[in-house]
Order: C-alpha cells, then sequence, then structure tokens
C-alpha cells in the first residue's frame, strides 16, 4: 500500500512521536468530505463485511478448486514482505531506534499492533524456540475462522502467509508458516507454527497424519523431523 | 464525557435528549472543577510524585531499574510521567475507555515485550498513594477509578 | 464545544493543558445549568411555538405555504419543528460550527429552491426570536441568542 496523495492524518501531525495511537479513533481518520478512510501512515482503508470475506473464499474455491489454500497463502506472504519493508521504515521513524538494535519481541508488538486496531485478531507470540528455528504464533479472533465458522480444517491461509512473508522479510532468512489448529476446527483460538522448510514441511507431514497441534509441538519441542 | 456527549447529540439528532440523558452533564458539571483543580496539581507536582514514586521503588529494590549493566531508570521514569499525565487527563474529561483503549491496553503489551511486568506491579501499586498526596480527600475520589484501570491492566 | 474539546485532548495528550486552555471548560461549565434549563423549556413548548409561528404568518398572508403544488404548511411546520430542536441542541452542546455546517447551510439551499424565503425570513429573523423572548428568562436569552443570530444570518434575508 502507498500513502495516499493529499492524506495527512491530522492527530499524528500533531502528535509526530506519539507511540500509543491504536485506538480505532485515533489510529483511523474518517473524512467524510471525501468519503475515505485513512490510516496512521496515510494509507487507505477500506471496510469489509464478513461477507466479503466469505466470498473470497468461496469465490476463490470455486475459481481454483483445492489450489485455493495455497492461493491464498501466496497473497498473504506477497503481502507480508511488502509489510515488512514498510514496516521497517514506520519503526525505525516512530522509535528513532534501527529495527536490528531492537528487541525482537517488541519489534512484534510494534507490527502487530495495527492488524489488532483494524480487526485482525489478538495475538500471543512463543519465542522459547527460536534459538531452535522455529516460534510459534496464536491468533484469537481470526477475521477468516470466526466468519466461516466450524468447518472442521484450517482455513487461516492468508494469515500463514502473512506471518511467512513478514519473517522472511524482517529476518532475511525464507520461513514457511503452517497453521496447526484452527477455530474453525472447533479450537478456541488459531494456533500458527513459523520456521524454516523442514520444520514446516515435519509438521504439514504429521498433519496429514491426523496428529493434533499438541502432539505436532511436542515432537517439534523434542527435535524430531520427519523419521 | 466528550464521547458521551458526542454520543447525546449524535442520538439526540432526530429527538430532543430526555432529562435522564442530560443527567451525566448536570453529574459532570456537578464534580467539574475538582477535577480540574485535581488536574492543576497534579501537572504543577509531576516532578514530585515522579520523585517519590521512584524513591520508594528504590527502597523496596535498589536495583529495581537495573537490567544486566544497563540503567534503566531514565527510561522508566519518561513513562512512569506519560501515564501520570494520560491518567491525569483521562480524570479531567472523565473518559477512561480513551486511556483504555488508547493507551493502557497497547501499553501493557509493551510492558510484557520487556519483561517488566514486575517493575510495573510495584510501580503501579505506589503511584496511586504519591497521587493521593497532592490531592484533597474531595479529588481523590476523583483520580481513584483512573488509578484503579490503570493498575489493573499495567500492573496485574 | 466538541471541537474545543476535542482540540484540548488532542493537545493534553502529548503535554499538560496550560491554564487559558482550560478557560473555555470552566466557561462552559459555568452556563452549563443554563444551557440545560434552556434546552427543557424549549423542548416543552417547541410543538407550541412552531403553531403561532405558522398561524402569524398565515394571518399576514394566508397563501404563504402555497408553494409547489399547493399547501404545504405541514412541511413548513415539520421543518420549523426540526430547526428548533437543532437550534436547541446547538445552544446546549455550544457547537455552533456543526449547526452551520451540517444543518443551515444546507437547509438555506432547500429554501431557495422551494422560494420559500419570505417566510423563513419572517421566521427566523422576526418571530422565533421574539417568542425565545418570552420564553426564556434573561441569562437563558444570552445563550440562546447566538444560536437564533446564526440562525437568522443564513435562512433570513
Amino acid at each position: 500500500m502507498t500513502p495516499a496523495q493529499g492524506y495527512q492524518h491530522q492527530l499524528h501531525q500533531t502528535h509526530p512521536t506519539r507511540t500509543n495511537h491504536y485506538s480505532l479513533r485515533d489510529y483511523l481518520q474518517f473524512d467524510s468530505q471525501r468519503g475515505s478512510i485513512t490510516d496512521w501512515y496515510d494509507q487507505r482503508i477500506a471496510l469489509a463485511t464478513e461477507d466479503f470475506v466469505i466470498g473470497l473464499v468461496e469465490g476463490l474455491e470455486e475459481e481454483v478448486g483445492p489450489a485455493s489454500a495455497l492461493v491464498m497463502y501466496k497473497i498473504g506472504e506477497e503481502w507480508g514482505k511488502r509489510d515488512a519493508v514498510v514496516f521497517k521504515q514506520h519503526f525505525e521513524q516512530e522509535y528513532q531506534r534501527e529495527l536490528r538494535k531492537s528487541a525482537l519481541t517488541f519489534i512484534l508488538e510494534a507490527w502487530w499492533w495495527p492488524f489488532i486496531t483494524l480487526g485482525w485478531g489478538n495475538w500471543e507470540v512463543d519465542l522459547t524456540e527460536q534459538k531452535n528455528g522455529f516460534m510459534f504464533i496464536n491468533i484469537f479472533d481470526s477475521v477468516v475462522a470466526r466468519t466461516l465458522g466450524d468447518v472442521g480444517k484450517p482455513v487461516c491461509y492468508i494469515y500463514a502467509g502473512l506471518f511467512a512473508g513478514f519473517f522472511t522479510g524482517l529476518i532475511q532468512k525464507p520461513l514457511s508458516c503452517i497453521e496447526l489448529q484452527c477455530y474453525a476446527m472447533g479450537e478456541t483460538y488459531c494456533k500458527f507454527l513459523v520456521g524454516k522448510q523442514d520444520r514446516i514441511d515435519a509438521a504439514a507431514f504429521w498433519q496429514n497424519e491426523g496428529a493434533t497441534a499438541r502432539d505436532i509441538e511436542k515432537r517439534l519441542r523434542q527435535g524430531e523431523l520427519v523419521k | 464525557m466528550l464521547r458521551q456527549l458526542e454520543k447525546l447529540s449524535l442520538e439526540a439528532d432526530g429527538r430532543y435528549a430526555s432529562t435522564e440523558e442530560l443527567e451525566f452533564l448536570k453529574n459532570y458539571l456537578a464534580a467539574a472543577e475538582q477535577r480540574i483543580s485535581a488536574y492543576e496539581k497534579i501537572r504543577d507536582a509531576e516532578e514530585k510524585i515522579l520523585n517519590q514514586v521512584e524513591q520508594q521503588l528504590r527502597a523496596k529494590s535498589p536495583y529495581i531499574f537495573r537490567k544486566g549493566n544497563q540503567d534503566y531508570s531514565a527510561v522508566c521514569r519518561r513513562d512512569r510521567k506519560h501515564v501520570l499525565r494520560l491518567a491525569a487527563a483521562a480524570m479531567l474529561f472523565a473518559d477512561l475507555d480513551a486511556l483504555r483503549d488508547g493507551f493502557l491496553l497497547w501499553y501493557r503489551t509493551i510492558i510484557k515485550a520487556f519483561k517488566d511486568e514486575k517493575v510495573a506491579q510495584v510501580t503501579y501499586q505506589v503511584l496511586p498513594q504519591a497521587v493521593n498526596q497532592v490531592l484533597s480527600g474531595e479529588e481523590a475520589p476523583l483520580m481513584q477509578p483512573v488509578m484503579a484501570l490503570t493498575q489493573s491492566i499495567l500492573g496485574e | 464545544m466538541f471541537r474545543q474539546l476535542n482540540h484540548l485532548t488532542v493537545v493534553a495528550d502529548g503535554r499538560y493543558a496550560r491554564p487559558e486552555e482550560l478557560n473555555f471548560l470552566r466557561d462552559y461549565l459555568a452556563s452549563v445549568e443554563t444551557r440545560i434549563s434552556a434546552y427543557e423549556k424549549i423542548r416543552a413548548e417547541a410543538e407550541m411555538m412552531a403553531d403561532k409561528i405558522q398561524s402569524m404568518q398565515k394571518a399576514e398572508n394566508p397563501r404563504c405555504f402555497h408553494l409547489i403544488n399547493g399547501d404545504r404548511s405541514e412541511i413548513c411546520r415539520r421543518d420549523l419543528v426540526d430547526t428548533i430542536r437543532l437550534c436547541a441542541s446547538a445552544m446546549l452542546f455550544s457547537e455552533l460550527d456543526l449547526l452551520r455546517d451540517n444543518f443551515l447551510l444546507w437547509y438555506r439551499t432547500i429554501v431557495k429552491s422551494f422560494n420559500y424565503e419570505a417566510s423563513s425570513s419572517s421566521t427566523y429573523g422576526k418571530y422565533l426570536p421574539n417568542m425565545m423572548k418570552e420564553l426564556l428568562t434573561p441569562e437563558e436569552q444570552q445563550v440562546m441568542q447566538p444560536v437564533l443570530a446564526l440562525g437568522s444570518s443564513i435562512l433570513s434575508k
């Protein structure tokens, strides 16, 4: 997304160094004269209904069949990669600090807050296995899963792609992501695994064999790969 | 207050506001002078309040602002200053929702990201007492809900 | 008031508000009791005022509500009742900018398009201010006066 011409967020202009700007009414600027909504960084925002989400997912399924999961993942991945670039600029400008010199946990909160404000859900990141090359992300209130309801399988491919793309861009190494459990499977929240390709492949294999998120998590923590 | 006012003006757009709906304006009005004076006292005693909190925190644990070899007392003070000012503004405008949505919920994630939960817990226990000391018996209750909200979100 | 309050909440976010910035709040608060009592009086009397104004206008010119395709008294009365309410609300919240931008400037174009200027002129230039004078105490008139003046300047010739 690129900043929209001629839109300037008034609160941002008044308080350029303000870092707590994530309530909906602070973060977004509703311009009734132009009929537009822009965010803190002057990017245009569009509101989408649940019908839109259903239409997107089901329409894509009708067009490309089972490949729709991959398409959604790729859309998310591309988005995440680009967002990593934009995020770096915003972060360094806002906190006057180099991204690579900042604490990872802090960077992650800074990245995800706009998503929380815009309704993509709250999250929780588990970095305890970071040294072993993987991490877990829990998403509460996924837009996609909440909208589609209980369909018995993971549905949040766009999130998985987004995480893969963003973390690839952030650490400049190829990473992938898979959704291990999903609200749309009747779980209370969605759980994602981010890591190198071999880890994700192993998790995907176990998942196909019928392993639960908890089984997969246990095996990964024990350092197991596909036998 | 601002939000309630906006809500009232929106809802009463197609009809007159009822007497009950005008109550909150009267209630706010009844304590407004105290809110303003409380705000001004906190504003003028900012340094004193911050110093006192810092002293008390150090008395509890001399190394409370250290992480490894780094001393973070300046950063912590800046943040406390920020919290105090926003809390005072929330009291002035009687707008706790804006404080929660616009600041506290975000700031909690930052505290967590830096694993500062313990310091935060002590800080927001000590802060209300330090604030109360500069306020009169009538003003302190106005600040109380704001401090309670702050403590429940940042210091749990 | 909203705009001023909003502005104050924005500036008081990055620093403490200065004493002079708190003055408008003090001024408003000092007049709120008066505003509420004026509002409640107008709320109680608005329908009656509209009827009286219309009957006086009809006495002056029986065909004054004959606009396009016949007698439009009912519609004119509805608009008058609405306008009185919006004026009262602008007085209550001390928010003249919104009244002008969101309502009066638009309504003027409607008045013009129906060639309804003469009635509008007498309503907002003469009858309504006079009736408010009868209804309100001098103190209440003081808070209502700027709204009536604004209404008159936009809706009457």
